[in-house]
């Protein structure tokens, strides 16, 4: 069974969870930029959170099942037809056999979003390089991506992006970098940054104010994705889940791990504020934002949670 | 001796120490150490970071653990890799008359020090595999960068520049001075294919442009 891709999109590509243990090989950790959106979609169609998902950026590709599909779109809210049908994202559906899939933009409200997860009833088959399946390529036109056939009623999980105000979107948490020291951190918490469109899953080029920074070498040492890296001419770069393995920037800050999700949904023109925060607390909102994912997933793999349309639903705090 | 040690964010420990060899030690042993936390230990030059599993620790347990293992290290020359010789032709050396009238020297006085010398493999990054090589003896060092990278550099690339050499494993732009290119493959992502690690030790050997062609594609 498969599902062929007649258009790729801007950049389509097979996710699980990546490769954390294959850092010291040089190779990034990739996987799904924002991973709580694929774990949640995963559990919608009955998956396990790290199932294999097509990641889908800004500008969806258009797909045909060879077979019925049970599927849904989770994360950022795009435009989505079958046929000619309209289809709400966040909301589960059969794909028949021979239906096209068209998966067109993401809505265009600030804070809405980049990134969304194609999830499929026991998930894409892709072979597995250093533990993970995550594809070093994006799709191609013509590919024909290996996935089991299925049916599923309409389930409805309101997405993050419907409830939480903008405004809250644009704050990313952080921990003091390696070489804070070399910096003034006010340059860099009492401004407002902006994506700039040269941005990847690589990194998030900010714009800004430049920072003021010594002229100093370091040699390259171990970095993450959250890390945010000064350039030589002040402006910051946050390494995102393709980021490299080790660099030779001075890193002013590190975004706590709980916030690591929205970095991969922050598009080009969105702004940017930093806020601090100490390790204690940086650990405590991954272990609430956890626990939270963790109620939301066992609720999912229990009961038929939503009914698209109840205005019960509606109300319930949304994850 | 480890000579600071900072958080990495909050998933990660990064120490560092004064020189490579201790630097190289320590990644061993918390290798060799295998805690059910540990998700990877990536060293580069004379600092290592420790990734570990949120779910399962935080950084104040982590950090105790590894300053005691860095108090105990056991002597760095038990660490040593294995000598990994990798054939490299310098007549596929785009940069080497510039690296040779840099140092004063003739273009085979300049191959004559890079391959006697026993390089280590001080950190693997930049592309996937990329081996960073150092040091380089004193006569090849100090050539700046080309002034505008290459737009792309062909795999089996050998480029040097500062201090150190290193081998392009996959083509990309770069811009690293180019003395010669090796014929194997060094690095196969989808296979998993990884023969170098840090802490591995290099030698060049020269090789023509006829052996070049027999080996080219060969796996190291």
């Amino acid at each position: 069974m498969t599902l062929r891709v007649l258009e790729t999109g801007l950049h389509t590509l097979l996710v699980d969870f990546g490769r954390p243990g294959a850092r010291s090989l040089g190779v990034p950790v990739g996987g799904a930029a924002d991973r709580m959106s694929m774990a949640l979609g995963n559990a919608l169609v009955g998956n396990s959170p790290d199932a294999v998902a097509l990641e889908i950026t800004l500008a969806g590709p258009t797909l045909q099942a060879a077979a019925d599909l049970a599927v849904v779109l989770y994360g950022a809210p795009f435009d989505l037809w079958v046929g000619d049908r309209a289809v709400q994202p966040s909301t589960t559906f059969t794909l028949q056999a021979h239906e096209v899939l068209r998966i067109g933009g993401v809505s265009a409200e600030r804070g809405s979003g980049l990134r969304g997860y194609l999830c499929v009833r026991g998930g894409f088959q892709a072979p597995r390089v250093l533990g993970s399946c995550s594809a070093l390529e994006p799709v191609v036109r013509g590919m024909e991506l290996i996935c089991s056939p299925g049916v599923i009623g309409s389930r409805y999980l309101p997405g993050r992006w419907l409830t939480e105000a903008p405004l809250d979107d644009t704050s990313l948490c952080v921990l003091v970098g390696a070489q804070a020291d070399w910096f003034e951190l006010g340059d860099l918490l009492d401004q407002t940054f902006s994506v700039r469109p040269q941005s990847n899953r690589m990194g998030l080029r900010l714009q800004g104010n430049a920072l003021r920074l010594p002229q100093r070498e370091m040699v390259s040492e171990p970095v993450c994705p959250g890390a945010v890296q000064v350039t030589r001419d002040g402006q910051c770069i946050i390494l995102g889940v393709d980021g490299q393995t080790i660099g030779g920037y001075p890193k002013i800050a590190q975004v706590m791990s709980a916030d690591l999700d929205r970095l991969g949904q922050l598009r080009p023109g969105d702004p940017v504020r930093f806020t601090p925060i100490g390790l204690e607390d940086a650990e405590a909102a991954y272990r609430e934002a956890r626990a939270d994912l963790d109620r939301w997933l066992l609720r999912l793999r229990t009961a038929e949670v939503f009914v698209r349309g109840n205005s019960a639903a509606k109300t319930t705090q949304s994850p | 001796m480890m000579t600071a040690f900072v958080p990495l964010g909050d998933q990660a420990a990064l120490a560092y120490f004064a020189d490579e060899s201790t630097a190289l030690a320590f990644a061993a042993t918390v290798r060799i150490g295998a805690p059910s936390w540990l998700v990877d230990v990536v060293q580069a030059y004379t600092s290592v970071a420790v990734f570990f599993d949120l779910d399962q620790t935080h950084l104040a347990t982590v950090a105790e653990q590894l300053r005691a293992l860095a108090s105990n290290l056991a002597p760095a020359a038990n660490h040593q890799g294995p000598l990994h010789r990798i054939p490299c032709c310098y007549e596929f050396g785009p940069d080497l008359e510039r690296v040779a009238s840099h140092g004063g020297l003739s273009t085979d006085a300049v191959i004559h020090e890079h391959t006697r010398t026993v390089f280590t493999v001080y950190a693997i990054g930049f592309c996937p595999g990329f081996p960073y090589l150092g040091y380089l003896p004193e006569p090849l060092c100090g050539v700046p960068r080309l002034a505008s990278p290459r737009v792309r550099v062909e795999a089996g690339s050998v480029g040097l520049t500062g201090r150190q050499t290193g081998i392009y494993t996959e083509g990309r732009p770069g811009g690293w001075n180019l003395i010669g290119r090796t014929p194997l493959e060094l690095v196969h992502v989808s296979d998993g294919y990884f023969p170098l690690r840090t802490g591995d030790r290099v030698q060049f050997q020269r090789i023509d442009p006829a052996e070049f062609k027999k080996l080219h594609g060969q796996r190291l």
